[in-house]
């Protein structure tokens, strides 16, 4: 049996001795007590294997090493120093047979020129000394001197990348010859406690490294997930049981596919198979709970691992829960559309800029106005549509904003697709993070021609009725002055009365322009009122013929047409809209030249014209004459009026549900008419 | 003899109202409605002075004045700018006029106006 054994472990020596290390190493044994000595070493050496393999505890294994060293090697002292930082000093980490004040992690040797370790971790051989008193590679130490060692052993403990750890060492009080199988025994002993520290410290950065990994995984608020190729199985951590809201740690691959969201589950399924098929990384996220409509969004995200083969391959991945992210993208999606339809919708022309003023987006309004596209408008292409003559200006201004961050507003024309130049209120403010520092710049540029328009008008139509205003005043305080002078001098009561009817007729006129504004006014807020009833068309003209006519020579106007019919309306309104075109066409006429009313009735209509033959009016003012403050060619002060009056008629049509219109050539007369709806029986009646 | 005032007014109860204030100061008077023949009436009138309204047709007052000053023959006549305008004495500069009388106006003002300026 016990032949049989040590066979065995020659056998086993002989194996080893096939490896790549020590060919050398393994030479025949001299003798009986040779074979058992290094029978009995292999035993160790095997034993302390096993310690180390068993993921012992290092300081055990160092403890029992230092032991076995000095039974079988019958030493009377062993040592395992550990080279420290800075590699000058080694302290004491297992040892044997050393005096008490010696002591295991405090006491300390140096490195210096005396030492027998620092002679090894130097040579990085197994040192071996006879007699120490003849040495002369080293002086030995005091602490050997100390302990009156005569002989001994060293060699280097290697540790992680090929750094030395430390040294082993043995020493005896007698002059001894040590062996090879010795120092090969040393050695293989040195290089037990390598692999064990190698692997401790292998462990402790894996440790690390895990620590570290979970540290992040949990502040990220992230789990990891494996699913087995074979789709049998998935694993995963408690952190992502938390997050995908499931309880235990593994499960079925359907288990798993049960809490996606349904309407999500097919895409996870493919994208898990894809991965598979091709090995690639993955991203893929989905929803998972859907009670009430609420969900929780995870991404999952890893690669596929396969083992040497190509077999067995798995997803790891971690999964993290975005819904926070989603819902943020939800909303800025939302919230962008908003942004966008809004300002695609509005008439103002909007553009956005980045913080140092480069534009990089406008609204369809802008290049609908414009004519210009995308690819014009790049880098300083909105220059192209402004006034060379205002640019200089315009840019100064803009780079003042940029400088100050601060909000401007400024007016200047920007070139339409038509090439007409139109005036623009521009508006850009600063959007500023909560720092206060720009993130980009908002601008809006409001057409403001028809609001110009409407000022000029509004001035030149204050300037007008101001004047008319002021004329009949004129007379009235004429008149008044004179009456006075001629009172005070005496005259006689019938000499004024003349001057006193004449004030009385211009006191009218000014009561009647008031009148004009205060209906002015009253349509605009939508107050003028009507009293609608049937009349005869005949007595009703005549009436209005019998309010102008002191205007203008007699017998000058005259009806005809369908004067037996009755219209309905306001009387006191129509009668308006009639004496005003009578009133124009007097003006607007010479004296000797008829002034005709013509009454046609077709079919659903009654049609009322009023015909001069004055001047006329040019066809491009046809649009504009009925406009509130439209005046025909105000500035040459050819015409008369406050241009209230054809506003006011038009108005009173409207309000009919009628037209008025005119037809008109310049030196051969206007015709003004207007179309009211014939009165049905029940209106006739009423 | 008389001086003589022409007046152009489109208001023909302001020309009646100058007419009699300055004929009762011995001056004699001629009107227009428009001053459509401005330079011809001024001719054929040759008065002392003239009193220009402004809203007139069919060339307007300021037009008419420039046309007065710079016509060989009656350019040295003064020129009055009449109007109720509160811009008067700005379009009275711009058209060359001699002086300004404002609507309303008193009737003392255009005597004194006219006065002052033909003794």
């Amino acid at each position: 049996m016990k032949d049989n054994l040590q066979n065995q472990q020659v056998v086993a020596a002989k194996g080893e001795g096939s490896g790549l290390n020590a060919p050398k190493l393994i030479a025949p044994p001299d003798n009986m007590k040779a074979l058992e000595t290094r029978l009995q070493q292999q035993a160790v050496v095997t034993s302390l294997g096993l310690i180390a393999l068993a993921d012992g505890d290092l300081q055990q294994l160092m403890d029992k090493a230092v032991l076995q060293l000095k039974e079988v090697l019958e030493v009377e002292y062993t040592k395992i120093l550990e080279l420290l930082p800075g590699g000058e000093h080694m302290v004491l980490k297992a040892g044997l047979g050393w005096q008490e004040h010696i002591k295991l992690h405090e006491s300390q040797v140096d490195t210096g020129a005396d030492s027998q370790a620092g002679f090894t971790l130097a040579c990085k051989q197994p040192v071996i000394v006879k007699d120490l008193n003849t040495e002369t590679r080293f002086n030995g130490p005091a602490l050997l001197r100390q302990h009156l060692v005569i002989s001994g052993m060293s060699c280097i403990i290697w540790g992680r990348n090929s750094e030395p750890y430390g040294v082993l060492g043995i020493h005896s009080i007698y002059e001894r010859n040590f062996s090879n199988d010795d120092i090969i025994f040393l050695q293989a002993v040195a290089n037990v406690v390598a692999a064990a520290i190698q692997r401790k410290e292998v462990e402790l950065s894996l440790q690390q490294a895990n620590d570290k990994l979970n540290l992040a995984l949990s502040s990220a608020q992230m789990g990891i997930f494996v699913i087995d190729a074979s789709l049998d199985k998935a694993t995963w951590d408690n952190q992502a049981a938390a997050l995908l809201g499931i309880s235990n740690s593994e499960g079925s691959y359907n288990q798993f596919l049960d809490i996606v969201f349904e309407a999500d589950r097919q895409m996870v399924q493919d994208v898990i198979f894809s991965t598979l098929h091709s090995g690639q990384d993955y991203l893929v996220e989905f929803r998972v709970g859907g009670v009430n409509n609420t969900f929780k969004w995870i991404l999952l995200k890893g690669k596929a691992t396969h083992d040497a083969q190509g077999l067995q391959g798995r997803l790891t991945g971690v999964v993290s829960d975005i819904t926070g992210r989603k819902n943020a993208e939800e909303a800025l999606v939302k919230s962008e559309g908003k942004f966008r339809t809004l300002a695609d919708n509005i008439p103002n022309l909007c553009w956005m800029a980045d913080a140092s003023g480069d534009i990089y987006w406008y609204n369809s309004r802008w290049y609908d106005y414009t004519g210009t596209n995308e690819k014009e408008m790049k880098n300083l292409g909105w220059q192209k549509v402004h006034d060379p003559a205002m640019l200089q200006q315009v840019v100064e201004k803009w780079k003042h904003a940029i400088q100050t961050n601060t909000a401007v507003e400024m007016v200047f024309p920007i070139r339409g697709a038509d090439g007409v130049f139109r005036p623009f209120l521009t508006r850009v403010v600063p959007v500023k993070d909560s720092n206060g520092k720009v993130l980009h710049w908002f601008g809006t540029n409001t057409d403001i021609t028809e609001r110009e328009n409407l000022a000029r008008q509004k001035d030149e139509f204050l300037s007008i009725a101001s004047h008319e205003l002021k004329t009949p005043v004129t007379s009235i305080k004429g008149f008044i002055q004179l009456i006075d002078r001629m009172y005070k001098q005496g005259c006689p009561p019938e000499s004024m009365g003349n001057l006193l009817h004449k004030a009385e007729s211009q006191v009218n006129k000014l009561a009647s322009l008031i009148n004009e504004l205060l209906d002015v006014s009253k349509i605009q807020d939508g107050k003028l009122e009507y009293n609608f009833d049937s009349f005869l068309v005949k007595p009703f003209l005549e009436e209005c013929i019998a309010h102008v006519e002191h205007l203008s020579p007699k017998n000058r106007i005259a009806m005809q047409g369908a004067l037996s019919i009755s219209l309905y309306g306001d009387r006191l309104r129509l009668e308006q809209v009639v004496c005003n075109l009578l009133t124009n066409a007097i003006k607007y006429s010479p004296d000797d030249t008829p002034v005709t009313i013509d009454v046609v009735a077709s079919g659903k209509d009654v049609v009322i014209t009023v015909q001069d033959k004055g001047i006329g009016i040019p066809e491009e003012m046809f649009s504009k004459i009925f406009d509130r403050f439209y005046r025909i060619e105000a500035s040459s002060r050819q015409y008369q009026g406050v241009g209230l009056g054809l506003y006011i008629c038009a108005e009173v049509v409207k309000r009919h549900n009628g037209t008025i219109g005119l037809r008109s050539k310049k030196a051969e007369g206007s015709s003004f008419y207007f179309s009211l709806p014939q009165p049905t029986e029940v209106d006739a009646k009423s | 003899m008389a001086k003589k005032v022409l007046i152009f007014d489109d208001e023909a109860d302001i020309l009646e109202i100058c007419k009699l204030v300055l004929e009762s100061k011995g001056f004699e008077v001629a009107t227009r409605l428009t001053c459509t023949n401005v330079l011809a009436d001024v001719k054929a009138f040759s008065p002392d002075i003239v009193i220009m309204d402004n809203w007139i047709p069919d060339i307007g007052g300021v037009a008419s004045i420039r046309l007065i000053k710079k016509e060989p023959g009656i350019s040295e006549t003064p020129v009055i700018l009449f109007t109720a305008n509160k811009d008067i004495q700005k379009l009275a500069e711009e058209a060359g006029a001699d002086g300004y009388i404002e609507k309303p106006f008193d009737i003392a003002t255009l005597e004194r106006e006219v006065i002052s300026r033909l003794s």
